[in-house]
């Protein structure tokens, strides 16, 4: 029996501003098993990167937690919402402190994050090891020291970097944390710069190794090479790899649109269109036998290059626009580019359909329904 | 595998590569401050040079200067005292040769003999303009010092705490300082006089200050007319300050930074001071532009409130045409602002090391 | 900012030559495409001019310092009332019209000092760094310089030394020096624009320095220059009303000003708790004109950065 670490049950997640409201996440359900490198795949704006958010139980200000709920290794990360209005503050003040235990609790020892804009996620003014101190702080309360103080109960624990404690010293901590670095292929004075003076390779670099010291259970990788060239990527995608051979982190989620890149690395694949889920698969199936209309021409859409050396001549880009979030379709969202649409699509979104018996997969669409 | 074996060595010569520049900036930093020293230098004198040459000649072009009627003086004054005076300022000002002439025998007389002239209003009359300065200088220097480094401070946290977290209490704050700061200074200090004085009591009435002299009576008599117009500078200028923090805050909050601190669970606590700190540190260079504002405001300030610093001295010199003095003041004041600026700079200059290596732009 | 499909390459491929008039129509559509919510709040401000200007032109308001006496008796020091809504001095006017007359001055004032070194700051910022070479070394030493000296005593050492001013002459001393705060932000926003593509295609096709400028640079830089025009004019009507009070503006008498009205009123009532509505008034106009200013600025700012805009 598998071990589900990552429940995801109808989540649903909006942005509110001065924009109005924006139903970014509407109703995702998945699990995650242990082990698993899943992908999650749709064009920009589909809410792949907002459903990652709200994945770590602490979003970023703007995006608001709705409804639904996310359980990471048994513990839930959202209080549901009362249906009382009444009752609302109360709920948002709990939500709080839930966060705030989330934060404490599992972000770091059991989710690692890597942001999207990795290139500005050091703090600028802070060598890296005066964050990594910081980032210390924040976890087990206090800084490590510089000297070892005379009272008893502090020994230096050997082990590995998730056993760091309030008592040991600050030199050896940072060893550790170069151990870590140095297995990731960076090199031990990284520490000692500021972030301006790393590569856009190695400042990720360093992200990804910050987000996994404590050896995370779960990793979620939100595009984490966009915004590197093709070689940096390949690097990023074996440090991933080796990440895992390592045994640092087993359970990753890789978020990105580049379908090929996903297809080197990952097994199971989610594809999102209009923040919904359409369609859940293995990695292989949705490159040879898409289920979905949407799945098939983004698959369809991808430039590859034949061994002779020839472009691929069947490329094809999928028409029309998203719809809008501001006030998503009641039926299936893609239901204006879509070639095989009937009526119903309109009018109603298609539950999940299994149409392979046996094959763990799931995909939205009408046209599986029996 | 390979390529990351491969990647180790494309960084091992990064490294290198980074260190000979590490040393090399080291090497520049070691004697850089010094020449940094010496540009802003040349630079403030080459501007008090100009604004001197500009304090000559203005008066020599402008229609109607006081400087054509010095030696018609009028009767009230003893005919002994206007001898010395007009002898004084013919000394100095050389009115009748070419204007060449003018500017040097003007250089030569404030650069070799620190001479500004002699003053022409009655109760200080002959006596020389930068004696009756000099004392004036502490003066003004004891509000604008203190009210630029609170406003700085207030200011910047003011509008940092706004733009963190827009609640309605926090925007009534901030708004409140924007209106002060809106309103004209000089027409907002007797508003303040008014409460503070006429109905409050707090602080003495509209009298002028006592001159400086090293008696404790004196200086607690001086002490009590201080807070007013400190505080009047203090609240005018809180809210430039926090206009500015509160947009780099707003952009800070969302930037990436803080946003992966939050996701590597960093409490609230942490992250307010991450932004605080980045959103703060860019307004330091403005302080030399609101140093030069504050020398202005105080100017009009002393004269609404009687504070007997440059700017009253200046301000009643225009009113009794006392040539000398009003030209004495303006390049003292322009000396202040200079001195100010040089020393402003050469704060960033320690604060900052990437200032130290780069340009001055 | 998006960068423009540049004027003069779309006139090019016409074959039509580019009149000064036709890039003038251009900027005007640019103006009213993109920055409508400020261009209604300037439009509101002339308007409100225009309603001053009409106001002060009724019978019986044109002299703002009409003495009002009826044949038997001088109405001085007359409480407000429906009459006289400010009450009026104990020189017999009618306070209320003195700040009529005075806004509408200051407001006038305002906009002349505004023109004044929002052109200053234009020719600085603009063709100092476009043109390169010389004249930006120059443009950025004589911004530098002029960064330091310090406006306000240098506007009283110039005023203070004329026996006579007109405002016209107190316009252009405040104008003449108010301009390099906004040289600086204008300067900075050109050298990013130049290193932009669309004007190095606009160099190499070989087009003269000036069209480029006019037809490139300023219609990039506008937002600025409007920003930089809204806090001059700010700025120009305080500073006046700063000088007037000391007793250094226009010296007719025939200018009224708010900065006038203070000092016309300030040796008799200023502090006089039974005269509040004389001495509070006009800097409670004058408080209000800066905060409609700052409404402007602000949604500038807005504009320039989408993440203020989202929280405000």
């Amino acid at each position: 029996m598998t071990e589900v670490v990552l429940k995801v049950e109808d989540l649903k997640g909006v942005y509110r501003g001065s924009f109005g409201t924006v139903y970014a996440v509407d109703g995702v359900s998945f699990n995650v098993n242990k082990g698993d490198i899943i992908a999650i795949a749709g064009e920009s704006g589909c809410g792949k990167s907002s459903l990652a958010e709200l994945l770590t139980g602490s979003p970023m200000p703007m995006l608001h937690y709705e409804s639904g709920q996310v359980t990471v290794n048994e513990t839930p990360l959202y209080l549901p919402k009362p249906e009382d209005k009444s009752k609302l503050g109360n709920w948002e003040k709990e939500q709080e402190e839930l966060t705030n235990e989330t934060r404490k609790e599992i972000l770091c020892k059991i989710i690692g994050y890597v942001p999207q804009s990795s290139q500005d996620s050091l703090n600028p003014v802070k060598k890296i090891r005066s964050f990594l101190l910081d980032v210390m702080k924040q976890r087990i309360g206090t800084k490590p020291r510089k000297r070892i103080s005379k009272r008893k109960d502090e020994v230096i624990e050997d082990g590995l970097v998730e056993d760091i404690k309030p008592g040991n010293l600050r030199s050896e901590v940072l060893n550790r944390v170069k151990d870590h670095f140095g297995k990731l292929g960076l090199d031990e004075d990284v520490i000692n710069r500021y972030p301006h003076e790393l590569s856009g390779g190695m400042k990720q670099r360093a992200v990804i190794g910050i987000s996994t010291l404590w050896n995370p259970l779960i990793l979620i990788a939100d595009e984490p090479t966009s915004a590197l060239d093709v070689t940096t990527q390949k690097l990023l995608i074996e440090t991933f790899m080796h990440l895992r051979e390592l045994g640092i982190v087993e359970t990753i989620l890789y978020i990105s649109h580049d379908i090929p890149t996903l297809a080197q690395i990952c097994n199971k694949c989610i594809i999102m269109y209009a923040g919904k889920l359409v369609e859940y698969n293995d990695m292989q199936n949705i490159i040879n036998s898409p289920l979905h209309p949407y799945t098939e021409g983004l698959v369809h859409s991808i430039a590859s290059f034949n061994p002779d050396g020839s472009a691929e001549t069947d490329l094809t880009a999928i028409p029309g626009r998203p719809p809008n979030l501001r006030n998503p379709p009641i039926g299936c969202g893609f239901y204006d580019r879509c070639t095989k649409r009937m009526d119903i699509c309109k009018e109603e979104f298609p539950p999940f359909y299994t149409p392979n018996e046996g094959e763990e997969s799931k995909v939205a669409c009408w046209l599986y329904k029996k | 595998m390979n390529s990351l074996e491969m990647n180790v060595i494309e960084e091992e010569d990064l490294k290198t590569s980074f260190l000979d520049e590490k040393t090399r900036a080291q090497k520049i930093v070691g004697n850089s401050f010094l020449r940094l020293i010496l540009r802003k230098l040349v630079f403030y004198f080459l501007v008090f040079f100009i604004a001197i040459t500009l304090a000559f000649l203005i008066p020599r072009l402008v229609p109607g200067s006081p400087l054509y009627y010095i030696r018609d003086l009028s009767g009230s004054i003893n005919p002994v005292d206007a001898a010395i005076i007009i002898a004084e300022l013919e000394a100095l000002f050389g009115l009748d040769l070419p204007l060449w002439n003018q500017y040097l025998i003007f250089l030569e007389q404030f650069f070799l003999h620190g001479n500004l002239g002699v003053s022409i209003n009655l109760p200080t009359i002959a006596e020389p303009v930068f004696d009756l300065i000099a004392p004036r200088i502490p003066f003004t220097l004891m509000i604008v010092i203190p009210a630029l480094i609170i406003t700085f401070f207030v200011g910047n946290w003011v509008g940092a705490w706004v733009g963190y977290k827009e609640t309605k209490p926090r925007k009534v704050v901030y708004y409140t300082f924007l209106i002060m700061g809106a309103a004209p200074f000089y027409w907002f200090a007797y508003v303040l006089t008014d409460i503070f004085v006429q109905y409050l009591h707090f602080f003495p009435p509209f009298t002028s200050t006592p001159e400086f002299s090293f008696d404790l009576a004196v200086i607690l008599e001086i002490m009590k007319h201080y807070w007013l117009p400190l505080i009047l500078m203090v609240l005018v200028n809180i809210g430039g300050w926090s206009t500015g923090a509160r947009s780099m805050m707003i952009y800070e909050r969302g930037s990436g930074y803080i946003l992966y601190s939050q996701k590597l669970g960093f409490k609230e606590s942490k992250l307010r001071k991450y932004a605080y700190r980045n959103s703060i540190l860019p307004q330091f260079t403005g302080l030399n532009l609101n140093f030069n504002n504050m020398i202005g405001q105080t100017i009009i300030l002393e004269f609404v409130l009687f504070w007997p610093g440059l700017g009253s001295l200046m301000i009643s010199a225009f009113t009794q045409g006392d040539y000398a003095m009003i030209m004495g003041t303006f390049i003292i004041i322009i000396l202040v602002i200079v001195i100010g600026n040089f020393l402003i700079d050469l704060s960033y200059g320690l604060l900052d090391p990437r200032i130290r290596i780069g340009g001055s732009e | 900012m998006a960068t423009e499909t540049t004027l003069i390459s779309k006139s090019l491929e016409k074959g039509e030559k580019s009149p000064i008039i036709n890039i003038l129509s251009k900027l005007w559509g640019t103006i009213k495409r993109r920055y409508k919510k400020q261009f209604i709040l300037i439009m509101g401000l002339l308007v409100f001019v225009l309603i001053l200007e009409i106001l002060t032109a009724l019978p019986g308001m044109t002299d703002p310092k009409y003495i009002l006496f009826d044949g038997v008796k001088y109405h001085s020091e007359y409480p407000p009332s429906w009459k006289y809504w400010l009450g009026t001095n104990s020189t017999s006017q009618d306070v209320a019209l003195l700040i009529l007359h005075g806004t509408k001055n200051s407001l006038y004032f305002g906009i002349g000092c505004a023109l004044i070194s929002t052109a200053v700051a234009l020719v600085v910022g603009i063709f100092g760094p476009f043109i390169g070479g010389v004249w930006d070394t120059a443009s950025s030493f004589i911004t530098n310089i002029a960064m330091v000296f310090p406006q306000i005593p240098f506007i009283l050492f110039i005023s203070s030394l004329m026996a006579t001013r007109s405002w016209v002459t107190v316009m252009l001393i405040i104008g003449l020096f108010s301009w390099p705060w906004a040289a600086r932000a204008i300067r900075s926003q050109v050298l990013t624009l130049r290193e932009r593509n669309f004007i190095k295609v606009s160099k190499m096709s070989a087009l003269g320095n000036m069209k480029i400028a006019f037809s490139e640079i300023i219609p990039n830089v506008l937002s600025y220059v409007i920003l930089v025009f809204s806090i001059s004019f700010g700025i120009g009507i305080i500073t006046e009303a700063g000088i007037s009070m000391l007793g250094l503006g226009d010296s007719s008498g025939n200018f009224v000003t708010l900065g006038y009205v203070l000092w016309y009123h300030q040796t008799e009532y200023i502090l006089n708790q039974n005269f509040y509505h004389i001495w509070l008034s006009p800097g409670i106009v004058l408080t209000l004109i800066f905060l409609i200013f700052y409404v402007i600025q602000s949604s500038f700012i807005m504009t320039f950065n989408p993440r203020t805009r989202e929280n405000m």
